[in-house]
């Protein structure tokens, strides 16, 4: 079944278009990578997704416009945004009250993320007093809090440890094999080989190419890494020789 | 609606702690380093509150000299002190609230309508206390002192007049510092005066309590010593807000004093319209941060002093 449906998504700020007409869809059970380069229209698509900011298209959630499926999206920005006078705690629960969400139920979940991500002896703490990786943690323990079926990460692994990252992985897995979704945006080309089932390459604001990592190497005859294949559809395997050379002083 | 609506001033309650904190930090980059940011945080309502409670005793210490001595001077320099504290003394927290980030309610399930009340209900909570005491007590002290609740009315409706202009004008002041200045990197000369304004009304709240504090008695002298100029010029003045709610509150009536009073009325309500619509444009996310063509400029790197460096990106907000 299709997870997310997206048709002709264009979203402008003033004059300037960051995506430009691109269409996808992610099917339940998949884990979907946005790969460009910075300014691409990564993150513009996926606030798009999460319903964040205006876009001209369509886009369905589960059949629903995101407005009416926040229910169903649990979303980490790349940029954490949280409450900074709150502790962990505090901002959980609030959370948790506009959610609506069973007391018992939040609880259990939330003793298994606080102990995965480690996070126990901060809980009591303002967020404005955390490190950038806690408030990433806590950004995405917010996110799985309500059992979202659609997962939306925004350079997810941006300030996370190693041990947290993988967590983070394992996590994902996990999602997308009890059938959830997952919209993942990155400029890792490591990562997204490793995660991703099927990968879109964004280059200003337009889908270059899509399909497994498979279909994309077939795509520009190549039997290199993701790398390659990237450089290789974005066209800028040229330009980096040409760096690389003038670098060689 | 009415447990939805105790929901959403609770949400707007955590939304106020958090515009107080960034504006305690915006004011003082440097308290993080001096005290453990949990203190900052703990202290945080309790300071708001105290500062509420100040604003009030200010108000109402202001307000003794029109209780006593209904004259027009008197009630027109009270109005007019309405405006300039709330817009000193708020300056700075409400321009924490337009700089706000509210994208995290919106990934929430709350609807657009439901996130304008909650930032609404933010934006009264900054200055709550006040604003509900000024439309209680003057207007209950005019009645006490005059027996007459047509004189409690039109001081009624002359506190709300000068309320709404100074919300008002403080959003649109917030906005322009927010907007033009402070989120802006350019260095033009220009945007660079602007910025030192924008530094010294941050910083005039601070001298605003000293002001008012060792002139108050001053100011009343001179407002009994300019009452009679005041009346000479009654033609002129009966035109001009506050010195039109003054007049009609010290009991003259005349058609022009009656219309220009209307006109301001009609003013106070487009500014309420205008104000309500800036607030749900902040909760939407559409405030416009600063454009300019910088990013060459931050590209750029010019020889300087390093004193003169150094002032510059102290200066540079």
């Amino acid at each position: 079944m299709v997870a997310v449906s997206v048709e002709g998504l264009t979203v402008r700020y003033e004059k300037t278009i960051a995506v430009n007409g691109i269409s996808f869809k992610v099917n339940e059970g998949e884990i979907y990578g946005l790969l460009g380069p910075n300014g691409a229209g990564k993150t513009s698509t996926i606030k798009a997704i999460a319903g964040l900011i205006p876009y001209e298209g369509s886009i369905r959630i589960f059949g629903k416009q995101p407005q009416e499926a926040k229910n169903l999206i649990g979303y980490v920005p790349e940029e954490i945004m949280l409450f900074e006078s709150l502790t962990p705690l505090e901002f959980f629960e609030f959370i948790a009250s506009i959610r609506k969400l069973d007391a018992d139920d939040v609880n259990k979940k939330l003793e298994n993320l606080v102990s995965a991500f480690a996070i126990r002896d901060y809980l009591n703490t303002p967020i404005a007093a955390l490190s950038m990786g806690t408030k990433k943690k806590v950004a995405v323990i917010a996110a799985l809090l309500h059992n979202p079926k659609l997962l939306i990460l925004d350079e997810p692994l941006n300030g996370l440890d190693a041990k947290t990252s993988r967590i983070l992985k394992e996590i994902m897995a996990i999602h997308v094999k009890e059938g959830g979704a997952i919209i993942f945006s990155t400029h890792i080309m490591e990562i997204a080989e490793k995660l991703c089932n099927r990968i879109a390459v964004i280059n200003e604001g337009r889908i270059l190419a899509e399909g497994s990592i498979n279909e994309l190497k077939e795509m520009v005859l190549s039997d290199g890494d993701l790398e390659d294949v990237f450089l290789k559809i974005t066209g800028q395997e040229e330009e980096v020789r040409e760096i690389l050379n003038a670098l060689k002083l | 609606m009415l447990s939805n609506f105790s929901e959403l001033w609770k949400v707007s309650g955590v939304l106020y702690k958090e515009i107080v904190l960034q504006s305690v930090l915006s004011r003082n980059p440097l308290a993080t380093t001096n005290r453990k940011i949990e203190d900052i945080v703990k202290t945080v309502n309790l300071n708001m509150w105290f500062n509420k409670i100040l604003l009030c005793i200010m108000l109402c210490i202001m307000a003794i000299a029109p209780i006593m001595n209904r004259s027009a001077i008197n009630i027109t320099i009270f109005l007019a002190m309405i405006v300039f504290l709330f817009i000193f003394l708020g300056i700075q927290t409400v321009t924490s609230f337009v700089a706000s980030n509210f994208n995290y309610l919106r990934i929430l399930p709350l609807g657009r309508d439901e996130i304008s009340l909650v930032n609404l209900m933010t934006f009264f909570r900054l200055f709550d206390l006040p604003l509900v005491m000024l439309i209680i007590f003057f207007p209950l002290a005019i009645f006490v002192t005059t027996f007459s609740p047509l004189h409690a009315i039109l001081a009624f409706i002359a506190v709300v007049v000068s309320e709404v202009f100074s919300l008002a004008i403080l959003i649109c002041l917030a906005r322009l510092f927010h907007s033009k200045i402070a989120h802006s990197t350019s260095g033009s000369r220009w945007r660079g005066l602007l910025k030192f304004l924008y530094i010294m009304t941050w910083s005039l709240p601070a001298f605003g309590f000293y002001f008012i504090a060792r002139f108050a008695v001053d100011i009343s002298e001179i407002s009994s010593r300019y009452s009679g100029v005041i009346s000479s010029h009654y033609g002129v003045l009966s035109f001009i807000f506050p010195f039109c709610f003054g007049f009609l509150i010290r009991g003259s009536v005349s058609l022009q004093l009656l219309g220009s009073c209307a006109v301001y009325i009609l003013l106070a309500v487009f500014a309420l319209k205008w104000l309500l619509s800036a607030i749900n444009e902040i909760s939407s996310g559409t405030v416009r941060v600063a454009r300019d063509n910088s990013i060459r400029s931050q590209n750029q790197t010019t020889s300087s002093s390093s004193w003169y460096a150094q002032k510059r990106s102290e200066v540079d907000i």
